[in-house]
Formats: structure tokens, C-alpha cells, sequence
């Protein structure tokens, strides 16, 4: 090959190197863009240079490190950003819960003083008015969240069958180039891989590359998300076993839409949302329905014990929301069920739900929910069943492998309330003890301290370790998302570091290749020089 | 390693952030004067802080107790001063009376001094509260608890034995009166015997009967000084409750202060810590961003 060939590739090969440069300078702050290299080899045998390739520098080891890195991640943060409005919500302690139950205690102790005043009876419904309004409040702050939680998924589920779905069409694109021009379109391939990045900060998801080309995107599981050029939506569905939460269901290649399972998606925004909702907001409504019930029946109790101003036996004083019960849709027996608290037994009501699973003959196994507690039950002949606090009617005997959900106290606080407005009607004395018997309401404010919940817990104790459990979730997740954040800020640090664009290496290329270009042009120039020389000879 | 222009702004802003993060939080502490602003700052904590203020509660409805049992015995110790002088006076009238000089006419103002004596003593007997309740007819307290049934001259109680009681301390339950029947015994039945011997027609009275209710109403006495007695006891135990439950309520106020509250002088150190700590950052921020070779480049 000639002096002025050799140059030429040269030249052609700077300019190729200048190009990719400009490409990654323009490219610095692109997401998903990967830097290239220009890859510069011999030209065979004759003497000059050529571009082998442009290459994309990205690692797929790092490139899944990080995805799944970023997974946990994105759920420990959405978990901590739900977990924190519980937590703000019990931050302030004059405006808690804990002043207004020591409130109307106190205008419990102001009726021992004073039973059958009227300003002092005026007082206690005031504060059974407030604190009833208060617990309901503080549920409704929690319900809004079950429902925001519901329309997070919704968002969610609909952005990642969109990503799933641009998988799926990039997969399709990337094949039609490659067979048509046999190159390898890096631009295509940033997108995808920039998708899988964008997919995993919603959910976990396993990526198989199949022929080391196409991608294959699955739930954690290995159900197909992803499979070739077909994507495989998911959906927001009602859950089986409560009417109110809304939950992940999956079609797949068969196409029959069923419900996930709760815990199969833990990464990502969605699994965020879901751990939080399992495992801190049903625990939260739960505790304070539980709160609710044991202060509602204790009170009421004693209420009924004795008699009130106008010589009547006392009639109950709140009301509190009743038992939720689920039969699954799936059930062989048409059996229905309603559930009431088992007043006789509050002591074992628990802020707990419970799954009951029939098998013949009416023997069931209760599954406590919260603590995976399996206990074995059986049908009486009434049909009734009796645990935990509560007593459950079913209308005939369920058949083998019938399924209930039960929640004994999920909607008791936002049921909470005052039911007496009749100043007379308040019970402060024993049956004929007479106006000024206070023997009732002295032991009304004996309840406060009473193991009263869950028979082993005061009220305060029990609404202290609500503050307790929640301080602890959120500062442990806090502290688990800082670890993690960590990592994930490390692994995109190793990760940048192979793929992403450093400006000043980009100017001291765009230097040192523009020097290259203006030597080769010189090798031309030379070239030129000695072919003039050599024409000049002939003069 | 190398080092992406990306990374190199990713980790300046980062630090920022988190020192940024640091320095409000420790503004936000100093701000509320609270070191646990959420539970999750120091679950722990948080949690004690919520049975420390029940415990405190407890001690202030203790003390509203206090306030209101006080009141009731101060008034029946009161009251009761009253019918001892009452009952000091009808003893002085028979012993006036039992005298054999007395004219048969002077017998008759002693009788008409001792019915007003036994007037006043009902009047008494039936004393209200600020809220119109009877002191000492036990349970009933809406109606007076000594009545005199129409055209007679022989007074009953109506109330029952039994005393309110109102919890003044934790293990304690205090009696806020006494009943009726307790503090009076059978004294209207005493005075309306000495009346009716007194106004009997005669010149000699009945000394035997008098010298009775002379010792009935000493009896009367007795027992009007034992309630009394009784009550200012309760009086000097509510006192006494009163300093020790402040005291407690002082060791649970600085109980709940160490547990929620912020010691300033720390908090104004990490203040001053995470201020430098900020403007490092940002310095840093500043001094990253603005080295790029290309500036080189002319």
C-alpha cells in the first residue's frame, strides 16, 4: 500500500475516533448511554490502520449487581417514605392518642367526685366524644393510606407492563438490524439495558439473555414477563380474601389472571409497597383496633353492671366496627359466616387476622396471620366457632378445603363511637345505690390501669408499644436503606466507571486524536510532497 | 480507578445532601428543644415517654381528687364544728335545767332554746355541697337524709351507709364524708326527750330522765369529736400525699425531660460540627465541578 493509502486510513481512522469522542462528550449526562471505544487494529498485510469496531463498554455482571442492588434499594425507600408518615403521625405527643384516653379518664375521676352533677357527666362525654373522633381520625389517616398503597400499585403496574412491553419491542428491533446489517446497534442495546435498569427500580426481576441476544425478563419466580418479542402484563386485581386491598395478579402465556402471592415481588417500589402494607399498615390498624375493642368492651361492660340516673340497667356506652369476614371465592359449600367479639374472652382477642381452613366434617385449622401460629379448631354443633376473641356463625358447615379470612379488629376504630347523649344515662353506681354511688365509674377508672388488652397489657402499655413498634420499623428500615443506598451508590460507581463518559479523558482523546488526524494529514502531505518530487524529476 | 464526570457529580451532590440532611436535622432538634421529635429517632424512648406522661396523668387525676375530697370534709369538718358547739350548748341548757331553782317558766325557754338547738342541728344534718348533694345521706344524696314525717316531732334518716369513696392516691381510696346516722346517732331522739320532760306540767322535773339525756348528749359529743377527729386525719393525709405526689411528679417530669428533651450544649456543638461539615461539602462541590480540562484547551 501506498505512503498517501496508508495516510488516508489514517485519516479515516482519526476521524473515526473523533466521532465516537464527540459522541460520548455530547452523550456525558445521557441516562442509559454507555461510552464507547473505537477498538483501532492493523490493516492486514498493508501497513495501514483500520477501526475494527466501536464498542460499547458495558459489563453484564456489574450491569446485574447493580439492577438488584438498586431493587432493594428502591423498596427499602418506598417502604421508608409510607413507613414514615405512620411514623410523623405519632410523633407529636401532646396531639396522640395517649393524651386524649388520659383524658377522658380524667373526666372518668372528675365523676367519681361528682356522680350525678351534670357538668361533670357534660365532661365525660365530651372526652369520650374526642377520643372516639380522635381514634377514628387516626384509622382514616391509615385507610387512606391502604387506599394509597391500592392506586400506587395501579401507577406502578402500568409503567412496568409499559417498560415490559418496550423490552419486548426493542428485543424485536434489535434482531431486525442485526439481520439486516449484521451491526451491532449500540443505541438499541443502551435502551434496552437503560429498560432492565428502570424495571428493577420498581420490581425485582430475573434476566436471562437467551443466544446471548435476545432478553428474557421474569417475575422472581421465572414466570415470563418478557419472552422474546412478547410481553406478559401484570395486573392490579381484588385480593381473594378482602374486598378492600388490591393486589398483583398474573396472567402469563396461559392467560388465566390469578393473584400473586403478597410476598413475590419484595424488590423494587412495588415490593416496598407491598412489605409495608403487610407488615407494618395492616399491623398498625390492627394494634389500634385491638386498642379500640378492649377499651370499648371494658367500658361497656362495667356500663352494664350497674344502673343508670333514671333507675334503668346502663346500656353501652361505645360502639365499635365488627369483625371482617372473607369466605375465598373459590369454596365447594355456599357456607357464609359473620363474626362478633367473644366479650366473654376479650382477653385473647389479638391484633392479629387469621385464615381458617376447613377439612372435613367441620375440623379447621386457624392460621394466625401475624405470627404464622397454626391452631386446630372444630365446628360446634350450632355451627359456631369460637377463638382468639371471637366467635364466628356459619350458616352451614363449610366444606373440605373452605376458605375464611377473618380480621377481628382491622375496622374497629374507624367504628368507634359514642353512643350515649343523654347526660342520665351515664352509669355511675351499682343497681340501687342511688345518686351519689360512684362505685362504677371508680372502677371505670381503675380500667387505665388493668391489663385490659389482650390480658396482659394496660391501654397505655399497649398504645406505647404501637409508638415502640412503629419508632423501631422505621429507624431499623432508615438504617437498612442507608446501608443499601450505599452499596447501590458504590456499584453505580463501579458501574460509571466502565460505562459512563469522563469529560476530561474525552478532551485529552478529542487532543490527542486530533493530533493523529493532523499527522496522517502530514503523511499525505509528505506523500504528496515526494509524488510532486518525483513528477518534478522529469523536468 | 477511573473516575466518570457523572460519578464525580453524583457523589458531590450526595455528600451534600447528607450533610445538608445532618445539619437540618440537628436545626429542626434545636428548634423544638426535643431530641425525639419522631418515635423513630429513639423508639425506646418514645415509647417510655408515652407511659411516663400516663404515670403523670395518673398523679394529676390523683391530685384533682385531692382537691375535691378536700373540699368535701373541709365542709363537713366544718359543719361539724358547728353541731359540737350545738351539742356543748344543749349539755349547758340541762345542766341549767336540772337545777331545782329553775322556775317552771325559765324550764320552758331552756325547752325553747334546746327545739332551736334541734332545729339548728337538722338544719345542719342536711347540709349541701356547692352542687346542691347531701353531705351526709351516703349514696342518696339528692334528697335530705333526715326528714321529719308531717305533723310529728321525731326525725329519721333516710340516707344509706354507705360513703363515697374517691381514689386521692394510687393505692389509696379515701372516705370524702360519713354518713348521717354515724355522726348523729340518736341525738334528735335525745334533745325531743329532754324537750318533752322539760315542758312537762309539774313543779319538779324529772332528774332521772334529764340526768339520761345529759349523758346520751355527753355520748353524742363524743362520737361528733370522734368523726371530726377522723376527718382532719384525712385532712393531714391528703397534705402529706400532697408533698409526696409532688415529688413524683417532679422525678417523672425530669424523667420524661431526659427522656424526649434535648441537652443544648450538645446540640449546639453538632450544630457548629455539621455547619462546617455543609460548607466543606459545598466547598468541595464547587471546587470538583470547576475542574475540567477542557478549560485547558485554548
Amino acid at each position: 500500500m501506498s505512503i498517501f493509502n496508508i495516510g488516508i486510513s489514517g485519516l479515516n481512522v482519526a476521524q473515526s475516533a473523533l466521532t465516537t469522542t464527540s459522541k460520548n462528550i455530547s452523550n456525558v449526562y445521557t441516562p442509559g448511554y454507555n461510552r464507547e471505544v473505537t477498538i483501532i487494529g492493523e490493516a492486514a498485510g498493508q501497513g495501514g490502520v483500520q477501526v475494527n469496531e466501536t464498542q460499547r463498554q458495558f459489563d453484564r455482571f456489574v450491569s446485574d449487581q447493580l439492577n438488584a442492588a438498586t431493587s432493594q434499594s428502591s423498596a427499602l425507600a418506598s417502604y421508608e417514605k409510607q413507613i414514615s408518615q405512620i411514623d410523623n403521625l405519632l410523633a407529636d405527643g401532646d396531639a396522640g392518642l395517649a393524651p386524649l384516653m388520659q383524658n377522658f379518664f380524667a373526666a372518668v375521676q372528675d365523676l367519681t367526685g361528682a356522680p350525678s352533677d351534670p357538668a361533670t357527666r357534660q365532661g365525660l362525654l365530651g372526652a369520650a366524644d374526642m377520643l372516639t373522633s380522635q381514634f377514628r381520625s387516626f384509622d382514616g389517616y391509615l385507610s387512606d393510606m391502604q387506599q394509597g398503597v391500592n392506586s400506587q400499585l395501579r401507577d406502578e403496574v402500568s409503567q412496568i407492563n409499559t417498560l415490559t412491553g418496550q423490552v419486548a419491542d426493542l428485543n424485536r428491533e434489535i434482531a431486525l438490524v442485526r439481520g439486516r446489517t449484521g451491526e451491532v446497534p449500540n443505541g438499541l442495546l443502551n435502551q434496552r439495558d437503560h429498560l432492565v435498569a428502570k424495571l428493577s427500580e420498581h420490581m425485582d426481576v430475573r434476566l436471562n439473555v437467551q443466544d446471548g441476544r435476545s432478553y428474557s425478563v421474569t417475575l422472581p419466580d421465572g414466570q415470563p414477563l418478557v419472552n422474546g418479542q412478547k410481553a406478559y402484563a401484570l395486573e392490579v386485581i381484588r385480593a381473594p380474601n378482602d374486598p378492600q386491598r388490591e393486589v398483583i395478579g398474573y396472567g402469563g402465556p396461559g392467560g388465566k389472571v390469578q393473584p400473586l402471592s403478597e410476598n413475590a415481588i419484595r424488590g423494587g417500589t412495588v415490593g416496598g409497597l407491598m412489605t409495608f402494607r403487610s407488615e407494618a399498615l395492616d399491623r398498625v390498624q390492627n394494634q389500634l383496633g385491638q386498642l379500640t375493642v378492649s377499651l370499648g368492651v371494658a367500658v361497656n361492660r362495667l356500663q352494664g353492671q350497674g344502673e343508670d340516673l333514671n333507675g334503668d340497667p346502663g346500656e353501652p356506652f361505645f360502639a365499635m366496627g365488627s369483625p371482617q369476614v372473607n369466605a375465598y371465592p373459590g369454596n365447594q359449600s355456599s357456607s357464609t359466616a359473620t363474626a362478633k367479639i367473644d366479650v366473654d374472652n376479650i382477653d385473647q382477642l389479638l391484633a392479629a387476622d387469621y385464615t381458617l381452613r376447613f377439612n372435613a366434617g367441620g375440623s379447621v385449622e386457624i392460621t394466625n396471620k401475624t405470627t404464622g401460629q397454626r391452631s386446630a379448631g372444630q365446628l360446634d354443633g350450632d355451627n359456631t366457632l369460637s377463638f382468639g376473641g371471637v366467635t364466628m356463625s356459619f350458616s352451614e358447615v363449610p366444606g373440605s378445603g373452605d376458605r375464611f379470612e377473618v380480621q377481628p379488629v382491622r375496622r374497629a376504630a374507624r367504628g368507634f363511637e359514642n353512643l350515649i347523649s343523654d347526660l342520665g344515662k351515664i352509669v355511675t353506681g351499682e343497681p340501687g345505690g342511688g345518686s351519689g354511688d360512684n362505685r362504677i365509674a371508680l372502677k371505670m377508672q381503675r380500667l387505665q390501669d388493668e391489663p385490659i388488652v389482650g390480658g396482659n397489657a394496660s391501654l397505655t402499655q399497649a398504645y406505647s408499644g404501637i409508638v415502640n413498634e412503629v419508632g423501631n420499623r422505621t429507624s431499623v428500615v432508615q438504617a437498612n436503606l442507608e446501608a443499601r443506598q450505599g452499596i447501590t451508590d458504590q456499584l453505580r460507581a463501579v458501574q460509571q466507571s466502565e460505562s459512563g463518559v469522563s469529560l476530561d479523558e474525552e478532551a485529552a482523546n478529542l487532543l490527542r486524536f486530533q493530533q493523529f488526524y493532523a499527522a496522517n494529514a502530514r503523511v499525505i502531505d509528505t506523500a504528496s510532497t515526494i509524488f510532486d518530487t518525483l513528477l518534478g524529476l522529469r523536468n | 480507578m477511573r473516575i466518570s464526570t457523572v460519578t464525580m457529580f453524583e457523589q458531590s451532590l450526595n455528600s451534600l445532601n447528607r450533610q445538608q440532611g445532618e445539619f437540618l436535622k440537628v436545626g429542626q432538634q434545636i428548634a423544638s428543644g426535643r431530641r425525639v421529635v419522631n418515635p423513630s429517632d429513639d423508639p425506646l424512648a418514645a415509647s417510655r415517654a408515652v407511659s411516663v406522661g400516663q404515670s403523670i396523668s395518673s398523679v394529676e387525676q390523683f391530685a384533682s381528687a385531692r382537691v375535691s375530697v378536700r373540699n368535701s370534709l373541709s365542709q363537713g369538718e366544718s359543719v361539724l364544728n358547728s353541731v359540737s358547739d350545738s351539742l356543748v350548748r344543749a349539755k349547758t341548757l340541762l345542766v341549767q335545767a336540772s337545777s331545782d331553782t329553775l322556775s317552771p317558766v325559765d324550764r320552758q325557754s331552756v325547752a325553747a332554746e334546746l327545739r332551736g338547738l334541734r332545729e339548728g342541728l337538722l338544719g345542719q344534718a342536711n347540709t349541701t355541697d356547692g352542687n346542691g348533694r347531701y353531705l351526709f345521706g351516703g349514696f342518696k344524696d339528692s334528697a335530705p337524709p333526715f326528714e321529719r314525717p308531717n305533723g310529728s316531732d321525731t326525725i329519721t334518716y333516710q340516707g344509706d351507709s354507705n360513703v363515697r369513696v374517691q381514689r386521692v392516691d394510687g393505692f389509696r381510696e379515701m372516705p370524702v364524708s360519713d354518713t348521717g346516722d354515724k355522726i348523729f346517732g340518736d341525738i334528735f331522739d335525745t334533745l325531743q326527750t329532754a324537750i318533752e320532760a322539760l315542758e312537762a306540767e309539774g313543779q319538779q322535773v324529772d332528774h332521772e330522765s334529764l340526768r339520761e339525756s345529759m349523758r346520751k348528749v355527753d355520748a353524742s359529743f363524743d362520737n361528733v369529736l370522734t368523726v371530726r377527729a377522723s376527718m382532719g386525719a384525712r385532712l393531714n393525709e391528703l397534705d402529706a400525699i400532697d408533698t409526696v405526689a409532688g415529688n413524683r411528679m417532679l422525678s417523672y417530669q425530669q424523667t420524661l425531660s431526659q427522656l424526649v428533651d434535648l441537652d443544648y450544649a450538645e446540640a449546639i456543638t453538632e450544630y457548629s460540627l455539621r455547619q462546617v461539615g455543609l460548607q466543606a461539602a459545598q466547598r468541595a462541590y464547587v471546587d470538583v465541578q470547576g475542574l475540567s480540562l477542557f478549560d485547558y484547551l485554548r
